[in-house]
Order: C-alpha cells, then structure tokens, then sequence
C-alpha cells in the first residue's frame, strides 16, 4: 500500500463503521421491539390529522407562484442576521451594501407587482 | 469593472421598461445601452488591476472576450427584434435576461476567484435555462429548457466539486495562490487532480464536448433560434474563455494529469461532432453539431497551451461567432417559429434573395474553413498554435475533421442554388435584420483579410 492510498483508509473505516451502525440499529429495533400491527397504525402519519385521497392533486398554479416569491423573500431575510450581529464592524461601507441589496430586491418587488404576481383573481 | 455595474443596471431598466409597457422604447434603449457598454468596457482596456477584493482581475484578455461578447449580444438582440416583430409580449424579459447571461459572461472571462468563476457560470446558465424555455407552449421548448436545466445542474455539480477538492488542498479559491501551490509542491495529492479532472468534465459539460455532449442537439434543436444561435456563441466563447483562463493560470505545469483525457475530447469532439453533422437533414439540428465540432477546435489551444493559445481561441472564437450568428439568421429569416427546418427549405433562396444568399455562401464558407474568410484564418492560428507545441497528430484529425466539414456546409448551398420546382418568394424583411446579414458578410471578409486587427488583443 503506497503513501496516496493509506490517506484514505481513515475514510474506508468511518464508513464501513457508519454502514455498519445504519445497519445494526434496524436489525436490533427489528428483534426486540414489540410489533403490533392494526389498521390505524399502519396509516400514514399526517400532523395527527386523518389522510384523506391521494398526494397528487392538481392545484391551482397561483399557490405555487406565491410559495416560490416567499421562498425569494425569505432567503433575504436571511442574509440580514449576519450582518446584524457585525453592524458595528462593517460601518458605513457596510449599511451602503445593505442598502443596494434592499435597493435590488425592492425593484424585483415592484418589478413582481407591475407583472401582477400578486393578483390572486 | 464599470461595464458590469452598468450592465445590471441595463437589465433592470429593461425589464422595468417591459413592464411599464412602453414597447417602442425596449430596443432602443437595448441597443444604445450595449453600445455604451461596449465603448465603457474598451476604455478599461489601460485598466490592469484586479477589483472587487481580488475577485476579478480585468486584463486585457478579459476586456478582448468582453467586448467580443458585447458585439455577438447586439447583433442577436438586432435578430430577435426581426423574430418577434410580430408579438411583443415578452420581448423585454428576453431581452433583460440576454443582458445578464451577458453579465455571467463578463465574470467567466475576468475571474480571479474559483467562487466568481462558479457565480458567473450560474447567472450565465440560469438566465438560459429560461431563455431556452421562453416559447412557452411550445413542448419542444420546454424540453429543452428541462434538459438543459437537469444537464446544467449535473455540470455545475461536477465543477462545484472540483472547486471543492482543490479548495481542500490549497487551502485557497485564489488563483494566484493555486498557482503557486501547484509550483511550490512537489508532489501533488490525489485529491487535487482528482479536481482538477472533476473541473473539466463541468466544462466539457458546459461547452459541449464529447462525450457530454447529448444534451447540445435536443436543446439546440428545441429552444426558439435566436436563443440557439445565443448558445452557439456567446455561451460557448464564454465557456471557452473560463476554460482556458483557468487551466492556463492554474494548472499549465501539472499537464500530466490532463492532458491525455484532453486529447481524447478533443480529438472526439471534432471527428463526432462532424461525422455526425453530414447525416442530418435539419438545418438547427445540422449547425447544432457543427457547433459541437467547433467546441473541438476550439479546445485545440487549450491543449497546446503556449504563448499563441490566447490569440487564436479569441480569433477563432470571434470567427466562428461572426459565422454562426449569420448563418442562424439567415435561417430565422426562413422560417416561421416552427421546430422542423428540412434542409431543403433553403431550396431556391438564390433567385430573389441576393443579401440572403450572399449571407448563407460567407457564413457557411467561413464555417467550413475556405480562405478568405475569417473561418480559415480561425483555423489557420489554431492549427499554427498545435503545431508550436507539436501536437501533430491533433492537427491531422482536425484537418480530416474540417474537410468532412466542407461536405455538409455545402448542402444548405447547393439546395440554395437549386431552382427545380420553383424558387422561394421574396423574403420580407426589416433594416435590423439586414443589417445584421451586411454586418456578418462585412465582418467575415474583413477579419479574414486583416486577420492581425483582431489577432493580437489578448495579449
């Protein structure tokens, strides 16, 4: 075995360990734990709340847009907490480039409102 | 550096112009802005620093491919107002969306910083991945934009994991610093070519080349032309660029671990990418693989990596770019918005379409590589820049590969010249489209007779 090679062996072992754990733990839970089945537990948990149908309905594609501009928004959020917590650090430069960010997202906001995207009708 | 900040600034008004619907002032705006932008990016040309922090380094070779790309941009954008000069809904987001794949470009070709080449490799690809879908109800178009998205995806995974494994053992996204690293060890772990190689399948992904090249003739095929002739050019000079300014930076001294999987795409990517050309009967599917072949030389300099290299992919780049966008013009201006164009729709084009036809014969020969166009002046310098390095086995197969070229750039011709069964009417066209044809024949001509305007810009 050559130098590359044995770098890796640390890697081999933490897998085979880790593959080994998935593993052991399934076949364990398997033997010792109890299994009682009836109609109710073999249903599929939803939030405590009775399924009902399938998963796979069409729905309106509004829903989707709406989701996909929370998604946008709130990823911007985001990115205001780091900079908060060094607010004093950064300084004017700092404020400066907050600021054009807001600035950037404000004109994807009107952009989206000028578009209709929040017209639900 | 200022060309960027004004490019995004370009996009947003555009977009903003489409949404307060004043649609006679989209592409004027659009072009003066490009004009503008192209004049700002050559007055950076004396501007040989590096900006934003290290991240961008705005050389001569950067500012060259910038502007060439600007060029390629506005002729596209003349183009496109002829496509849609019947409906104008969506024109200015296609047009806004152009301008920031442009910006994506800009930063391909001035990275310093592996995270800015991975950034403009993202806004450049996102950007087309809708471009590539913007007929909407049209089913081949969403094929094509899906499949390039998921094709996409898969190459930007490739590189992001090389990044990654370099990142891992130079402790560095800099450039500059991975260069040095690679002068200053003397053996390199595993890992690092392992990246090195996981960084150029992402390219060849992104540009094209054998064997990742399924995606290029469904998506070419499928997208609205103007967006196919877009991918030809811009994406792929853009490609290009990256490519070699990254390996020329970084990883020129350690060719031993590239070079060989190098050779063999390249060498591929011409003999399939022709090949396969001769057999179709579909002029987007046809220039598709063309278009592929190109990626082939264009990966010729990479492979030589010598001091000409830079000059001749720009030649070549700017050449073919020229010729492409001529020739897809010409074939916009056949159709009308459908997927399927036989080639024998350019049946009988001759009689009374002189410009049309004059367009067709400079791009297709200049395409093919017949002097004195700027297409063989293209090949010429990557050829000479093989030959430096002594790769002469490339350059035979590259020779066999442009002689089978010249079969099927033919075709379109001889069906063009072809009268029996009547000949096409005449073809109605506007200013912008006309100027775009005189601009390609123009171009074509002039490059190929003054070759040495363009030849030494990089630097």
């Amino acid at each position: 075995m050559n130098g590359s090679t044995s770098e890796y062996l640390p890697m081999l072992i933490q897998s085979v360990f880790a593959l080994g754990f998935v593993a052991m733990v399934l076949i364990i839970t398997h033997l010792i734990g109890p299994s009682r089945k009836s109609a109710k537990k073999l249903e599929n948990f939803e939030c405590g709340v009775e399924a009902k149908g399938n998963a796979r309905l069409p729905f309106s594609v509004k829903y989707f847009l709406t989701a996909i501009l929370f998604v946008l928004f709130d990823v911007e959020v985001i990115f205001f907490y780091p900079w908060a917590t060094n607010f004093k650090e950064f300084g004017m430069d700092g404020l400066l480039s907050m600021a054009l960010f807001v600035a950037l997202f404000l004109l994807g906001f009107l952009y989206l409102r000028k578009k209709q995207a929040f017209k639900w009708e | 550096m200022t060309t960027l900040i004004f490019l995004s600034l370009l996009g947003f008004l555009v977009l903003f112009i489409g949404a307060f619907d004043y649609k006679k002032l989209i592409l004027p705006t659009v072009i003066i802005g490009l004009i503008v932008a192209f004049f700002l990016n050559a007055m950076d040309w004396e501007l040989t620093a590096t900006s934003f922090y290290g991240m961008i380094d705005y050389n001569h070779y950067a500012v060259s491919f910038t502007g060439l790309m600007i060029v390629s941009v506005l002729l596209l954008m003349l183009v496109a107002s002829y496509h849609f000069r019947n409906e104008g809904s969506h024109i200015a987001d296609i047009y806004a969306l152009m301008i920031f794949t442009l910006i994506g470009g800009l930063l391909m070709t001035s990275f310093s910083n592996l995270v800015m080449l991975f950034i403009g490799i993202e806004i450049l690809s996102i950007a087309l991945y809708i471009l590539a879908g913007s007929r909407r109800l049209n089913i081949a178009s969403n094929e094509a934009s899906l499949k390039y998205f998921l094709m996409g995806a898969f190459a930007s995974g490739f590189l992001l994991f090389g990044i990654t494994l370099i990142f891992g053992v130079t402790n560095s996204f800099n450039l500059a610093e991975i260069s040095d690293f690679v002068a200053d060890t003397e053996e390199l772990p595993t890992l690092f070519s392992t990246g090195v190689m996981l960084i150029l399948i992402g390219f060849a992904f992104k540009i094209g080349a054998v064997p990742f090249h399924f995606w290029t003739p469904d998506v070419y095929q499928g997208a609205p032309t103007f967006i196919t002739a877009f991918m030809a050019t811009v994406v792929k000079t853009a490609g290009i660029a990256a490519f070699y300014r990254l390996f020329d930076s970084c990883f020129s001294g350690i060719d031993g671990t590239w070079f060989k999987i190098l050779w063999i795409i390249c060498v591929a990517t011409i003999l399939l990418g022709n090949i396969t050309a001769v057999m179709q009967n579909e002029s987007k599917r046809m220039l598709a693989w063309s278009s592929v072949s190109h990626a082939g030389y264009l990966l010729i300099p990479i492979l030589a990596l010598n001091e000409l290299s830079s000059s001749a992919i720009f030649y070549y780049s700017a050449a073919y770019s020229i010729a492409s966008i001529t020739a897809f013009a010409v074939l916009i201006g056949l159709s009308k918005f459908q997927n399927d164009l036989p080639l024998d729709q350019y049946k009988g084009l001759a009689k009374n379409n002189p410009i049309m036809t004059t367009a067709l014969v400079v791009s297709m020969f200049s395409l093919a590589g017949i002097p004195p166009l700027a297409g063989f002046f293209g090949k010429y310098f990557v050829f000479l820049t093989a030959m430096q390095s002594g790769l002469i086995y490339v350059v035979v197969i590259a020779i066999i590969g442009s002689l089978i070229g010249i079969y099927y750039y033919f075709k379109p011709l001889i069906y063009a010249f072809n009268n029996e069964g009547g000949s096409l009417e005449k073809i109605e066209t506007n200013f912008a489209f006309n100027f775009v044809l005189m601009a390609g024949i123009v171009l074509s001509l002039l490059l190929g007779i003054f070759p040495d305007i363009l030849r030494n810009l990089p630097g």
